[in-house]
C-alpha cells in the first residue's frame, strides 16, 4: 500500500498549551480514516497542520510535499472541506466555478456543472440565497470536480439534515473515492459514517489514543450483555465501560478472550460509537 | 508567477467589491455630467447670459496661460473622483483581509492552491492601483462626455451665433493634461504606500473594529508625545512633525513652484514625486511582510 499521508511526532502549541501532542498517523491509498474526538480534542488543528494552514512541530508528508513549505503545490492534489459554511456569501455560483477554473490546475468545470445540474442550485444564484444544504452541495461539487488524491473533510455535514448528510457521503463514495485515493474525515456523527470508514483514530486532548483499521477494532472490542449472576466475574475482566439499562447490563471489553466472554453472556460487535465512548471514558479516568 | 491565477484573483476582488468599484464611479460620473445640464435647463437654455459667457471663453482661449486654466478645470473635474477614490481605497484596505476572516471564507480561499503572497499582493495591487485607475477612467470618460457636449456646442455657436470656440481645441493641451493626471497615479501610490500597508496589516491583525485599530494607536502615540513634550518641556514634537511633514503637500508645492514655474502638469507631478520617501517605503514594505506573515502563520478557524 502506498502511504499518501504520514504524520510523525506532530505537535502544536498555543503559548504554553499543547493542543496536539506527538501525533503519529499514516494514511495509505484506499483508506478512509475517521478522526474522531470530542470538542476541543485537536481534530481541526491536526487537519489544519496537515494542510499547512497552521504552523506545527514535527514532520508531515502529504503526497511527498511538506505542507509547511509546499502548501500551494500540495493543494493542487489535495481537496479540503472545512467544518463550517466557508463559501463567501457574496459569491455567485458561476463566479465560484470561474474562480476555481482560474486558480486550480486540476479543476474540471464540466464535471462540477454536471453535478450541479442534478441539484436545485442555479448558476446565477448568490451563495447567500442558498440553504445550508445547498451550500454544502455546491462546496462538494467544487471539490469533487478537482482531480485530488487526498480529500480532507472537517465535520463536513455539521448542521445538515439527515437526508443531506446521507446524500453527501453517498456522493463521496460514488463520485470521489477510489483505491488510489484516501479520505480523512472528522465527524461527531460517527455512527453515520462508520460503514464507510476503513480506519479510525480516536483523539483526546491532542493525543491519538487509538488508531487501527475498523476490522481490527471490531475484532478487538466486544460488547457483552452480562447476566446478573456473572456480574462479579465480568468486573474482574476490567470492562472499559458498563451500562445498565432497564435491568440489562452491557459491558465493553478490550482484548478479552472470547471463550472467557462467552461465559458472561451474549457477545455482540459494538458500534464504533460504543467503542469511542468506552475508550474516551477509560482515558478520562 | 501563474498569470491565470493572478488575473482570476483580481477578478475575484472586483466581484467582491463590485458595488464600490464600479457603481460609485458610475454614479459620481452621472452626477457630475447631469449637474451642469440641469443647471443649464433650469436657467432657461441659451440665454443672453450664457452667450456672453461663451463669447468671453472664445476670447480667453487665444490668450497666453489658457492651457493653465484648462489644466485647472480638468483637475477640478478629476478632484471629486480622486477624493472619493481615496475614501474608497481606505475602506477597501481596512476591509479586504478583515472581511474574509470575519465570514471564515479565508478557510476556503486558503484551501486552494493560491499562495498567500499572491493573495496579499493582489489585494495591494487592486487597492493601490486598479481601484484609483477605475475612478480615473470614470473621470476621463466624464471629460470625454463633456468634450462631446463642447464640440456640439462649438458647432451650434459657430453656425448660429458666430461665436468661435475652436481655439479651445487648439490651445488647451487637453490630452497632455489628462495623461499627466494619469501619470501622477504611480508616485501618488508610492507616496501613500505606507498608509495602504498599515491598513492592510490592521485588516489582517484585528479581530474586531479594524478602523479603531487603524487610528487609535496613532492617536495614542500623538497624545502620549504631546503629554511627554509638555511635561518635560521639550523643544518640539517628533512623531507629530514627521506625520505633518509626510502628508502636507504645501511645503513641497512651494518648493517646486519656486524652482519650476513653467508647467502646471509637471508641478503636480514634481510635488507628489518629492513626497516619495525611501524610509517610508521600507516601513510600508515591513507592514506588508507582517501582513503576509500573519496570513500564513496565524490560525484562522
Amino acid at each position: 500500500m502506498t502511504a499518501l499521508i504520514s504524520m510523525t511526532n506532530v505537535t502544536k502549541s498555543y503559548g504554553d498549551q499543547q493542543v496536539v501532542k506527538n501525533v503519529n498517523l499514516t494514511i495509505n491509498a484506499g483508506q478512509i480514516l475517521g478522526l474522531v474526538g470530542p470538542n476541543g480534542a485537536g481534530k481541526t488543528t491536526c487537519l489544519q497542520a496537515l494542510l499547512g494552514l497552521t504552523g506545527f512541530d514535527g514532520n508531515i508528508d502529504v503526497l511527498g510535499y511538506n505542507p509547511k513549505v509546499e502548501r500551494e503545490k500540495m493543494l493542487s492534489e489535495v481537496a479540503y472541506i472545512s467544518d463550517v459554511a466557508v463559501l463567501p456569501k457574496w459569491l455567485k455560483v458561476e463566479q465560484a466555478l470561474t474562480y476555481m477554473a482560474g486558480v486550480h490546475p486540476n479543476f474540471n468545470r464540466d464535471k462540477a456543472e454536471s453535478f450541479l445540474a442534478k441539484t436545485n442550485i442555479q448558476l446565477k444564484s448568490r451563495i447567500k440565497t442558498l440553504s445550508k444544504g445547498m451550500v454544502t452541495q455546491l462546496h462538494l461539487a467544487l471539490i469533487l470536480a478537482v482531480d485530488a488524491k487526498v480529500l480532507v473533510l472537517d465535520e463536513p455535514t455539521l448542521g445538515l439534515d439527515i437526508l443531506t448528510r446521507r446524500q453527501f457521503y453517498n456522493h463521496l463514495l460514488e463520485d470521489f473515492y477510489s483505491e488510489e485515493k484516501c479520505i480523512v474525515v472528522t465527524t461527531h456523527q460517527i455512527e453515520e459514517i462508520e460503514h464507510i470508514l476503513t480506519d479510525v483514530a480516536f483523539i483526546q486532548e491532542g493525543k491519538v489514543v487509538l488508531s487501527a483499521s475498523t476490522d481490527n477494532i471490531r475484532d478487538r472490542f466486544k460488547m457483552v450483555a452480562v447476566t446478573e449472576d456473572q456480574l462479579e466475574s465480568a468486573q474482574q475482566l476490567e470492562p472499559l465501560v458498563t451500562n445498565k439499562f432497564m435491568g440489562l447490563t452491557t459491558m465493553l471489553f478490550d482484548n478479552a478472550k472470547e471463550n472467557e466472554l462467552q461465559l458472561l453472556g451474549n457477545i455482540s460487535s459494538p458500534s464504533l460509537a460504543d467503542i469511542f465512548v468506552g475508550v474516551m471514558s477509560k482515558e478520562a479516568c | 508567477m501563474n498569470m491565470q491565477q493572478f488575473t482570476t484573483s483580481i477578478k475575484k476582488e472586483i466581484w467582491e467589491y463590485k458595488k464600490i468599484f464600479l457603481w460609485i464611479p458610475i454614479i459620481l460620473a452621472a452626477l457630475i455630467i447631469s449637474a451642469p445640464i440641469i443647471s443649464y435647463l433650469l436657467n432657461g437654455g441659451a440665454s443672453q447670459e450664457w452667450l456672453y459667457r461663451f463669447e468671453r471663453l472664445a476670447e480667453v482661449s487665444n490668450r497666453e496661460g489658457f492651457t493653465g486654466l484648462v489644466y485647472g478645470m480638468v483637475s477640478f473635474l478629476f478632484l471629486p473622483f480622486l477624493v472619493i477614490s481615496t475614501i474608497v481605497q481606505l475602506y477597501y484596505f481596512i476591509a479586504c483581509l478583515f472581511d474574509e476572516r470575519r465570514d471564515l471564507s479565508i478557510l476556503f480561499w486558503r484551501s486552494l492552491p493560491v499562495s498567500d503572497a499572491m493573495s496579499v499582493g493582489v489585494k495591494l495591487l487592486v487597492g493601490a492601483l486598479i481601484l484609483p485607475a477605475l475612478f480615473l477612467l470614470a473621470a476621463t470618460l466624464t471629460l470625454v462626455v463633456f468634450l462631446i457636449f463642447i464640440f456640439i456646442g462649438s458647432v451650434i455657436l459657430s453656425v448660429s451665433y458666430d461665436i468661435a470656440l475652436w481655439g479651445i481645441w487648439a490651445n488647451s493641451d487637453l490630452i497632455s493634461h489628462v495623461f499627466s493626471i494619469w501619470f501622477n497615479l504611480l508616485p501618488y501610490t508610492l507616496w501613500l504606500f505606507p498608509v495602504y500597508a498599515w491598513l492592510m496589516l490592521v485588516s489582517m491583525f484585528s479581530s474586531k473594529a479594524p478602523f479603531l485599530w487603524a487610528t487609535l494607536p496613532i492617536v495614542i502615540l500623538l497624545l502620549v508625545e504631546g503629554f511627554v513634550v509638555n511635561y518635560f518641556d521639550f523643544n518640539g514634537y517628533f512623531f507629530a512633525n514627521i506625520l505633518i511633514d509626510y502628508f502636507s503637500l504645501i511645503d513641497s508645492a512651494n518648493g517646486v513652484i519656486s524652482n519650476n514655474p513653467q508647467s502646471f502638469a509637471s508641478i503636480a507631478l514634481s510635488v507628489i514625486v518629492k513626497k516619495v520617501n525611501v524610509v517610508a517605503l521600507l516601513i510600508g514594505a515591513g507592514f506588508i511582510y507582517a501582513t503576509y506573515w500573519l496570513r500564513t502563520n496565524r490560525s484562522h478557524s
